[in-house]
């Protein structure tokens, strides 16, 4: 990872639930082009980036893609058992830069930073601000 | 030139024609041509799908076919693998995908990964799927 000391936050966002939720927005490299998102942070998430399938095919991470016994299975919290399809890519926060893996499953709409993510930062929830902030380990 | 006959929901047949009287203007032909096009579409996706698919399953048998000769001879390396060949290995990502782009950039699937020895499938969680909207009485 790039080296940024710096500590970077982002309001908390309003997704129609019933109360806001910490978002971090950030940027996919793909070929030298950025494509920015925002990403809610899960914790009950453990991969790096879970990105919808729509957006998987429309950046072409099938390019960049794993092989498929490198793939990771998910466990939705009901049980259900999928596999994730996975690509490694650059990704930037702020001025970091770092591969991460990004997985997806047919199906999926959702935009997720889970712990494999977080573990490169330390990450604040400041609950009274309504604002998440990272800084680079 | 043969007709469909097709049942759509009321709200999607509602901006169908809105779309569609905006895009080719309010003439007789404007819903056809939209159906035309979004047709047209739908059948390039849906190729661009299958092309894929194959080239995925390419790929795959060409990694189990070369795996442990790549996990002797590029240990920690990036390694491409391209149309159900292997392509090439680098040092770093960038470069590998230089490569990729240079070497095959008409390839509809790809396989970049960094080879390590012993890696085994991973089981993780996919985050919490209840969420709780607001309804009366629960705020």
């Amino acid at each position: 990872m790039e080296d940024s000391k710096e500590k970077h936050c982002w309001n908390y966002v309003d997704i129609g639930v019933r109360n806001k939720v910490p978002v971090v927005q950030l940027e996919i490299i793909v070929d030298d082009k950025s494509h920015s998102f925002n990403f809610l942070v899960d914790t009950g998430y453990d991969g790096c980036l879970l990105v919808p399938y729509s957006i998987y095919r429309q950046l072409g991470l099938e390019k960049f893609e794993l092989p498929k016994d490198k793939w990771g299975v998910g466990e939705t919290v009901s049980g259900e058992i999928l596999p994730l399809i996975s690509a490694l890519c650059k990704i930037k926060i702020a001025d970091t830069i770092f591969e991460c893996i990004i997985e997806t499953f047919e199906g999926n709409n959702d935009f997720l930073i889970g712990l494999d993510f977080l573990k490169n930062f330390n990450a604040e929830l400041r609950g009274s601000k309504q604002e998440i902030c990272l800084l680079k380990c | 030139m043969g007709i469909i006959k097709a049942n759509i929901d009321e709200d999607l047949r509602r901006k169908l024609w809105e779309k569609a009287f905006k895009k080719f203007g309010y003439s007789k032909g404007a819903i056809s041509m939209a159906i035309k096009e979004a047709v047209q579409r739908w059948v390039q996706e849906d190729e661009k799908s299958d092309e894929v698919e194959s080239e995925r399953i390419l790929n795959n048998n060409a990694y189990l076919r070369l795996k442990e000769k790549l996990e002797r001879e590029y240990d920690a390396q990036y390694v491409l693998i391209a149309k159900g060949d292997f392509v090439a290995a680098a040092k770093t990502f960038d470069e590998i995908v230089k490569i990729a782009n240079t070497k095959v950039p008409d390839a509809k699937h790809r396989l970049i990964f960094k080879v390590t020895k012993g890696e085994i499938r991973r089981r993780g969680r996919l985050g919490w799927r209840i969420r709780r909207k607001s309804i009366a009485g629960t705020t």
